[in-house]
């Protein structure tokens, strides 16, 4: 063994031993709760603003992620026990893991996402163009490239095809008022802002799925998380099963909430009209509908965005089982 | 062969589970994805498509960034005028203008373009202006004395004895130019190398990242070490500095 190898292998040693140790936390550190400000997290919203986590939880660290992938990031590197995300993010990170990063413990939201354009009539009108989606790999990307694969359009651009741009949601409001995409496969509330801005819903996903239902927004927990410390994730589920039940009872004043919670970070609260637009297609769930689910996760695979891999592992009902034993 | 030994370990702790595979992926997975994206299109494609932005974006630096930094080396107006705000700028990073660059172009190829002579057109005007600042004064005189003036003194007398310098400042351009473009490509949209980069942090695929990141490091080699080096070879050796070194 020469000098250099050993010294090779005496770096490769300690990189691995940093890449593994790093990330190690204590067990009785603050659970950290990672969701988006979208209509379709709006447990997150409203349980981190009125304290409901808190109370369930102790000590908790709310972190905010403007989309999917970058929160599954996160959750792969060990910076989060638990977070609201969309069943494309989720299942691309379990697959890519081969199960054992995450499992979806719950639902949180049904609906909530739209296909709004500017000008077009059916589905072929948008050959050529150029249509948002909130990120690569995201539900609505998943969502949208699934349709257009139905509607025999191609989803790289050319004559034939539409051009799948992934934009964060000011962006994709900002290029649509001037004009540079013909239309957006959003979240709610993006899709009542973009009809607030003279857009059309051309397709609502809930014509898409039978009897209208299939996940926005699901609650994924790190397995690691659930071995550890089952109890603070049971308290998770717990809270996150209040908060789905008062959005249930009373509607319109979660929604009042929520947006009061979307205003502190978004600079200034939506108008009543628009959050009442938004809000009036998705509802609340802690079903994490498994059948719809496990859909999402096979058309990831189909795109090449997620690994082959069985999918049936990815949910994980017991501990919702276990909250209503108790 | 020096890479090898690195190589080779990294596979095997790889192999042997030192560290989970979706955080860094073996080379062989790392390789196999790179064959995947070279086999169906996708990493071609956004090759031709960033190495099309960057020629085009070069390009104007250059053709913008010379002139000036002649500019700015012959006229003192100029100079007072020009220098502060050229220094100011290319103190910001080039994809600061990234934001502006979409508000007033929207989501197109001029906005990326922008952005890529943001980032180069400076650096390229003060290296001119150094190097031909840097001409030899006795040279200057020579050619005052011979009764060279106009266009005859900038293109055969001033450009010429420049040239090794502005060769620098014009790798130098091309290497803020590539940086601008991959800065920008992966806020940004619509093809090309760092827009490949993104899509795969975003499907969390570790070995497409690393794979594009290799296929960066390959061009910018390729082009600062094959490409510039004949250049610069040339010039030097056409100058007589080869052989003075």
């Amino acid at each position: 063994v020469t000098r250099t190898t050993r010294a090779a292998l005496v770096a490769a040693a300690a990189a691995a031993l940093a890449l593994g140790c790093a990330r190690e936390r204590p067990a009785d550190a603050p659970l950290r709760l990672g969701y988006f400000p979208n209509v379709t997290h709006a447990q997150a919203l409203v349980g981190v603003d009125d304290g409901t986590f808190a109370r369930a939880l102790g000590p908790f660290e709310p972190r905010m992620f403007n989309s999917g992938p970058a929160a599954m990031e996160a959750l792969l590197a060990g910076d989060l026990e638990a977070t609201y995300v969309g069943p494309g993010p989720a299942a691309i990170a379990f697959l890519r893991t081969g199960g054992r990063a995450l499992r979806v413990v719950a639902g949180a939201s049904s609906g909530g996402a739209v296909l709004v354009v500017r000008d077009a009539e059916r589905p072929e009108d948008l050959k050529g163009t150029r249509v948002a989606t909130p990120g690569h790999g995201n539900t609505q990307d998943v969502a949208l490239r699934a349709w257009l694969a139905e509607h025999r359009l191609a989803d790289r651009g050319g004559e034939d095809g539409v051009e799948v741009t992934p934009l964060s949601g000011p962006d994709v409001l900002q290029l649509f008022r001037r004009g540079d995409i013909a239309g957006a496969w959003v979240a709610e509330p993006w899709g009542a802002r973009l009809v607030a801005a003279g857009g059309r819903i051309l397709v609502d996903e809930r014509t898409l799925w039978p009897d209208g239902r299939f996940p926005a927004a699901v609650l994924a927990v790190s397995r690691r998380a659930i071995e550890t410390r089952r109890a603070d994730v049971v308290r998770l589920v717990r809270a996150h099963l209040e908060l789905t039940e008062r959005w249930r009872a009373a509607p319109s004043a979660f929604a009042a909430l929520a947006n009061a919670a979307y205003g502190s970070r978004a600079g200034k609260p939506l108008p009543a009209d628009v959050i009442e637009d938004a809000f009036s297609r998705v509802a609340p769930t802690a079903d994490p509908m498994r059948g719809p689910l496990e859909e999402i996760a096979r058309r990831t695979q189909g795109l090449g965005f997620a690994p082959p891999g069985d999918v049936s592992a990815m949910v994980d009902e017991t501990l919702l089982g276990e909250v209503a034993r108790r | 062969v020096f890479l090898a030994g690195p190589l080779l370990t990294w596979e095997l702790l790889s192999r042997l589970g030192a560290w989970p595979p979706w955080l860094l992926p073996a080379p062989s997975a790392v390789a196999a994805r790179l064959g995947e994206l070279v086999s169906d299109g996708r990493l071609p494609a956004a090759v031709g498509r960033s190495l099309g932005r960057l020629a085009q974006g070069y390009a104007i630096s250059t053709a913008l960034g010379l002139p000036l930094g002649l500019a700015m080396a012959r006229s003192a107006l100029v100079k007072a005028g020009l220098r502060p705000v050229v220094l100011g700028l290319q103190a910001l990073p080039s994809i600061c203008w990234m934001p502006l660059a979409i508000l007033w172009f929207g989501l197109s190829e001029v906005a990326i373009l922008f952005v890529v002579v943001m980032g180069s057109l400076l650096a390229v005007a003060i290296a001119t202006e150094d190097a031909v600042s840097g001409v030899d004064p006795v040279l200057l005189r020579a050619a005052g004395t011979l009764g060279i003036r106009g266009p005859r003194f900038h293109l055969g007398v001033l450009l010429p004895a420049a040239l090794p310098a502005v060769l620098t400042g014009l790798k130098l351009g091309w290497s803020f130019a590539w940086r601008a473009l991959m800065a920008g490509e992966l806020l940004f949209v619509a093809g090309g190398l760092g827009q490949l980069l993104q899509a795969g942090r975003e499907i969390l695929d570790a070995a497409q990242v690393i794979g594009v990141m290799a296929s960066i490091v390959a061009i910018g080699i390729l082009v600062d070490q094959v490409l510039f080096r004949i250049l610069e070879l040339r010039v030097r050796r056409r100058w007589g500095l080869l052989e003075a070194a």
